[in-house]
């Protein structure tokens, strides 16, 4: 099936009535997600996850899909009006969304990160829809040691990009591999710290974990600063959204260069919104004519990192769809969706379901669509959302947790399993750990120890094999020299750091 | 966050010992490829090296750099600790209590103990929640919740 056709059919699986409906939800839920701080794109996703178990799986991922690039959207608003991310990737809006509020701009701040969101978000897509078939037909060359390359690359990229101490985050992705093997060897039948639980045979579940580290923990972490804090909103009617002539004079390089940063941060493993949006503000901070304008209310710091982390939702797409590898805990969690549902997402995903690969692509059109709507012209609902005090906030989000992680398999083992992820990630955080790494080795472990055994099956027991394969041989090498540079680089930017400060 | 890295490497340590002694037991080779032992024996190993280099790293550095500090909230902490029982104990009554009754109890619980609300807000959050909640996910989603000895 060729571009055309593929998007020929995708348009008749999208504007489907049930396909279009579910890209609604998922819009809408994104954007709640994204407004409330305290919980995330990878709760909302874990939580909802199970109601796609059943029922069509087109329509299921389109909605979890919406949910991921909803968030991005909503998470603005907050930055915005209150100063506090109301998504991790919308840290960095803060700086000069809320300086522009400050200014009484507030209303041309969130026109900007809503329009912004929206062409990035959109051109993201174009480029999807243009390198995922190419890149699944590179993928047909991919075997079991290509595979378990791509898995260590993953890992290592991760761990390159984490934020606090290297050493921690490569303790968390071992940590990752080891939950990962819980449940019966699929060599032996062997059954693997299964303690006995029935329920564990099967492995810990991805979902019940992610609620638990991302959802569970968030909210345990917030009880324990303290319930008093009330969030104050700077306007209670936002007024004028449409930027003006100059604002989007200043803001168009913003809006290209975090498209195209965004873009392919989102597709590197390991790179995700987060990351493309602090990315994308840096790196206007050095183009900008005014440098020293951003962070006092500069329009180009709200286009730049919002246009980033909607761009980095479509790249995030590609690894998972043409190669089957997920690169963030969010498309860990959509591969989990597929695998339900028995399809394997890679390079045959096209030849085999191709209703889900256009389908799933060209609802992000629509869906963005549905999103610019649902931003600008409904922005006074959100602004009120806002206004929900956490003490009556936190209950709810814990029991739609406990639902979720219950609803997977009827079990109460799961809701167990849930919370005591959710004490561990509280304790990550108190002591410094990052939860993502650990989330995406418990997705990659099963990827990496299966791929591993078929390859040396396939050797007679070689380890040459890797060797022996161009492809696999590459990745490992590069996995292997970023691995090797690490640390090196991190201390050359420590002493020059260290240098700086003396002087 | 010196003294709480000591801590948590000690604890990664033992957990990498306990990995990769469970690793051996399980077999590290099966007909000439990895058996079910040999990837926790690797990653075992892994993690007791990282944990030593996380345990000694502080007398490593040249000089302290400016970092996180390891801050605990002890007022916070009753709030923490209600939730997490009351959270434990949800999934042990739910089956029994059924659906309905096992999430009014633990809304009342955690809007009353730990958000501290009045009771009448306790009441009507409670019941709009547990409810909506109910109409959601039983009658909608059909999800099939526990019935418990009341039969909802």
């Amino acid at each position: 099936m060729d571009l055309l056709h593929g998007l020929t059919y995708a348009f008749s699986v999208t504007f489907q009535l049930n396909n279009l409906l579910f890209a609604f939800v998922g819009c809408v839920i994104g954007t709640l997600v994204g407004v409330l701080p305290g919980i995330g794109p990878v709760a909302a996703i874990s939580l909802l996850l199970p109601t796609t178990f059943r029922g069509d799986v087109v329509s299921g991922l389109i909605m979890l899909a919406g949910i991921f690039y909803g968030t991005q959207y909503g998470g603005s608003t907050t930055s915005i009006l209150v100063n506090i991310p109301g998504e991790a990737a919308s840290v960095v809006t803060c700086l000069d969304g809320y300086q522009m509020a400050r200014k009484g701009r507030a209303g041309p701040a969130l026109g900007m990160a809503a329009f912004a969101s929206f062409i990035a978000g959109t051109f993201s897509i174009i480029l999807l829809t243009l390198v995922a078939p190419p890149l699944a037909k590179l993928g047909l060359y991919f075997g079991s040691p290509e595979f378990a390359a791509m898995a260590v690359l993953g890992l290592t990229l991760l761990t390159s990009l984490s934020s606090g101490s290297m050493v921690k985050a490569l303790m968390m992705a071992t940590a990752g591999l080891i939950v990962g093997a819980v449940g019966v060897d699929p060599g032996m039948g062997t059954p693997r710290f299964t303690f006995g639980i029935y329920e564990l045979e099967d492995g810990v579940g991805l979902a019940p974990a992610a609620m638990g580290l991302f959802g569970i923990a968030e909210v345990l972490a917030n009880l324990e600063e303290s319930l008093e804090g009330e969030r104050t909103t700077l306007v209670e009617k936002v007024k004028g959204l449409l930027p003006n002539l100059q604002d989007w004079k200043d803001s168009a390089i913003a809006i290209i260069q975090g498209t195209f940063t965004g873009f392919f941060i989102g597709v590197i493993p390991g790179g995700n919104s987060i990351i493309a949006s602090i990315s994308s503000y840096a790196l206007q901070k050095r183009i900008s004519k005014h440098p020293e304008k951003m962070g006092t209310g500069a329009i180009e710091g709200v286009a730049a990192p919002e246009a980033a982390n909607n761009a980095a939702t479509g790249g995030a797409f590609i690894p998972l769809l043409t190669l089957g590898i997920p690169t963030s805990p969010v498309m860990a969690l959509l591969l989990g969706a597929f695998m339900i549902h028995g399809i394997v997402p890679g390079p045959l995903l096209i030849r085999n379901n191709p209703d889900l690969f256009w389908g799933l692509i060209f609802s992000m059109y629509v869906g963005n669509i549905m999103l610019l709507i649902l931003n600008l012209p409904l922005i006074g609902m959100w602004v009120k959302v806002l206004k929900i005090p956490y003490k009556i906030l936190f209950p709810l989000i814990l029991l739609f947790c406990l639902i979720g992680a219950y609803t997977l398999n009827n079990s109460p083992v799961e809701v167990g399993v849930m919370v005591f992820f959710g004490f561990v990630g509280f304790l990550m955080k108190k002591f410094d750990y990052e939860p993502a790494l650990f989330i995406l080795a418990l997705v990659m472990g099963p990827i990496l120890e299966e791929s591993l055994r078929r390859s040396l099956a396939l050797s007679g027991g070689n380890l040459m094999i890797f060797l022996h394969r161009p492809i696999a041989l590459s990745i490992l090498l590069f996995s292997f020299l970023l691995l090797v540079s690490l640390p090196i680089t991190r201390m050359i930017r420590k002493r020059s750091e260290l240098t700086s400060q003396e002087r | 966050m010196k003294h709480a890295d000591r801590i948590s490497s000690v604890f990664f340590f033992l957990l990498g010992i306990a990995v990769l002694l469970k690793g051996l037991r399980f077999g590290l080779e099966l007909n000439q490829t990895v058996g079910p032992g040999f990837f926790p024996f690797a990653a075992g190993i892994i993690l007791c090296l990282l944990s030593f280099v996380l345990f000694i790293q502080p007398q490593m550095r040249p000089r302290p750099l400016a970092e996180k500090k390891f801050r605990i909230n002890w007022a916070g902490w009753k709030g923490v600790l209600l939730t997490l029982l009351a959270l434990g104990a949800y999934p042990v009554f739910i089956n029994s209590l059924g659906f309905l009754l096992s999430t009014l109890f633990l809304l009342f619980f955690l809007f009353r103990a730990v958000a501290r609300l009045k009771w009448q807000t306790v009441g009507v959050a409670g019941i709009i929640a547990a409810g909506g909640a109910y109409l959601i996910f039983e009658i909608w989603l059909k999800a099939s919740l526990p019935r418990g000895f009341l039969g909802f």
